[in-house]
């Protein structure tokens, strides 16, 4: 089957509602759960408002061993839903847990498997979502297929950025940020503080910290772009033009590259003047930390 | 007083407090917990409940609501039914239920509505749990569902592909003596059937109906006014009726379905035993529901129906037991719920005995079936004449 092919088809996706997200949720990040019964014990998969056995609402989720049977299965040639051609053939089945409930997933395996086959649970991309799959392979075949298949960016705030995303923001420099700066750093360079020794540098001017002028990007891939979660791996920043205090300044971010198994980014950055003249201009790595859910 | 009605009672009653809006819940949940509630003031447990009226579910479940709806509270009910009559659907249960009990069909109905106001409406014309848990993971339609049913019965009894493919190559042999099938003139053997495209494996295409357009209608009334008709009437001798659960996930055993309740209820009502039928008018979406179908029927032992169609001197009208004389929906093609009908309008011309072509010599019974989703809903009669 083609293994490879199932992150980039485009297929439905779970209906998700409250009700069953915690079972997805779960899943993505590795745990696959089912909902127990707290009145008659019965092991109740897919979730439901109530038992169906006994209808009682003392539902509690609780994880199972992802370790699992396979009941019967088939190998598709002609899908049902178009999206899954390119992934043709792949293989469905049914999987009964050892816990009891018998789900159907997606069979990750390099040949057809036999009915009665021991299976093991992965969260693996399909179609972009990480959904909870079965595999026959051993511990080794399966971690790389893990990371293969995983999805880097679930659970961050703002999902996955793409390439040529860009975002901009603007602020005006004042003296408090340099009297903030100083405090917060303890960075009282003259060049910052003394006018008329200042007027007489190749500035010419009172300037502001460095930090003041490149904070800016740290908002921007915070609050905007990746977005919440986000920290930096690395900058490289040239600056350009000394900034003085009362300046209109714009930063701009923008994607470079993406990576899809982790939450990283490449970003082009800039920080202009009310004249359009660049201050700052580099580059910066960040990681953007999943956040939903915690 | 004499009450004309059909007798029975109400004991029990349930309902949610309103609410302005919801948020996201599906009606599914509602239903449960309305249900819950009727159940405790009538002092049953889920068990004892064995119809189901429900209302139709615009938004989440297009077809198969009573499967859904049993499967997600755990019930399998003998009687089951969407009704669809706006705001009368409530009393339109009540009678309805009345009518079901009175005829046998069941014995304790649950009759439920209930509906969410959840601030976005549906994306999707599907919502329910098969759309959410089966279909994500490439399992859209009934193909890869009979696949799984069909994989798990070869495996469980050694049956061989061949004896699969001799029930499509039967459905379509007997397709030549009817000119208004699909397949007339195309006649498939075992080799071509085993030839064909592998569509989910181990199902071959012509292992699987071909969708047409189509029509089938039957007019049912008293005894009295058939026996002034142009026809020998056709009597209902015995019926049955069964859902176990919708996806193939939830079903209880891969190798049997509901059918097989449903045939013993009505052949025991017809006083007959499957091996003195005349015609079997067997539903027929995949090869493999014949296959279940004759062994749930206790023609054979389960994974022996290749060796008893073989005894059983094929499919044809001149077998030991006739099956499918019009093609079956192998042959004749499936218009869509129509295809169900086809058995029926088959087994009556059977019956009357005036069959051009493919007549069965003293026709006097036939066994129906009727099966749907996933081999989850079953429903069997028993049709007959007077010798």
């Amino acid at each position: 089957m083609n293994i490879e092919k199932l992150a980039g088809i485009s297929v439905p996706g779970p209906t998700i509602i409250p009700l069953t997200k915690p079972f997805w949720a779960s899943a993505e990040t590795g745990v696959l759960t089912t909902q127990k019964c707290g009145t008659c014990g019965t092991r109740v998969f897919y979730p439901r408002g109530r038992c169906p056995v006994c209808w009682s609402d003392a539902l509690d989720w609780v994880t199972v061993s992802g370790v699992a049977r396979l009941k019967s299965f088939s190998e598709v040639w002609k899908p049902g839903n178009e999206g899954w051609i390119p992934a043709t053939p792949y293989v469905v089945g049914l999987v009964t847990l050892e816990e009891g409930p018998t789900l159907l997933s997606t069979i990750l395996c390099d040949q057809v498997p036999q009915i009665g086959a021991t299976l093991h649970f992965v969260p693996f991309n399909i179609g972009g979502r990480v959904l909870p799959c079965f595999h026959n392979f051993t511990e080794e075949e399966a971690k790389d297929m893990a990371d293969q298949g995983k999805d880097g960016w679930a659970g961050v705030v703002n999902g996955k950025p793409k390439i040529g995303d860009a975002i901009e923001r603007k602020r005006t420099t004042r003296m408090e940020d340099i009297h903030a700066f100083t405090e917060m750093t303890g960075d009282r360079n003259p060049v910052h503080y003394d006018e008329a020794l200042a007027k007489k540098t190749p500035f010419g001017k009172l300037i502001v910290q460095g930090g003041v002028t490149t904070g800016m990007l740290n908002a921007c891939v915070a609050e905007d772009l990746p977005g919440p979660g986000t920290v930096f791996l690395n900058t490289n920043l040239n600056f350009l033009k000394a900034v003085g205090v009362g300046e209109d300044l714009t930063a701009r971010v923008e994607i470079e590259t993406v990576r899809d198994d982790k939450p990283i980014c490449k970003l082009k950055v800039r920080i202009v003047d009310s004249a359009g003249d660049p201050c700052v201009e580099g580059e910066a790595t960040t990681y953007t930390m999943a956040l939903e859910g915690l | 007083m004499k009450h004309l009605a059909p007798r029975c009672a109400i004991c029990g009653i349930g309902e949610l407090k309103p609410q302005r809006r919801t948020d996201e819940v599906s009606t599914m949940e509602l239903l449960i917990e309305v249900s819950a509630l009727a159940a405790e003031d009538a002092g049953l447990s889920p068990a004892e409940i064995d119809g189901l009226l429900v209302g139709p579910q615009v938004g989440e479940t297009p077809q198969h609501v009573p499967a859904t709806v049993a499967e997600y509270f755990g019930m399998q009910p003998t009687m089951s039914n969407v009704i669809d009559l706006g705001g009368a659907s409530g009393p339109g249960m009540i009678w309805r239920a009345a009518g079901a009990i009175a005829a046998g069909q069941c014995e304790t109905v649950l009759c439920v509505l209930g509906n969410h106001r959840n601030e976005d409406p549906p994306f999707a014309k599907n919502r329910n749990p098969i759309r959410e848990f089966d279909v994500p993971f490439g399992a859209s339609g009934a193909n890869p569902s009979y696949a799984l049913l069909m994989q798990a019965h070869m495996a469980a009894f050694d049956c061989r592909p061949e004896d699969y493919a001799a029930i499509a190559a039967g459905s379509r042999a007997n397709a030549q003596l009817n000119p208004d099938a699909i397949f007339y003139g195309k006649p498939a053997s075992v080799d071509e059937v085993l030839a064909s495209p592998v569509v989910a494996s181990p199902l071959h295409l012509f292992e699987i109906v071909m969708p047409v357009a189509g029509g089938d209608a039957v007019i049912v009334t008293t005894a009295e006014r058939a026996a002034k008709g142009p026809h020998k009437p056709v009597e209902l001798w015995g019926a049955g009726e069964k859902i176990t659960h919708r996806a193939v996930s939830q079903a209880p055993d891969l190798t049997s379905g509901p059918l097989k309740p449903s045939i013993a209820r009505a052949l025991h009502q017809a006083g007959m035993e499957a091996r003195d039928i005349d015609f079997l008018s067997l539903y027929d979406c995949y090869t493999i529901m014949v296959a279940a179908t004759i062994e749930d029927a206790g023609l054979c032992a389960p994974g022996e129906f290749g060796d008893w169609l073989n005894d059983n001197g094929g499919m044809g009208p001149d077998a030991h037991q006739p099956i499918n004389t019009h093609g079956g929906q192998l042959g004749f093609g499936q218009p869509d719920l129509a295809g169900g009908m086809t058995h029926v309008v088959e087994a009556v011309r059977q019956l009357r005995g005036d069959t051009p072509n493919r007549q069965i010599r003293n026709c006097m019974s036939a066994l129906i079936t009727g099966n749907g989703a996933t081999m989850s809903e079953a429903v069997a009669l028993v049709l007959g004449v007077e010798g």
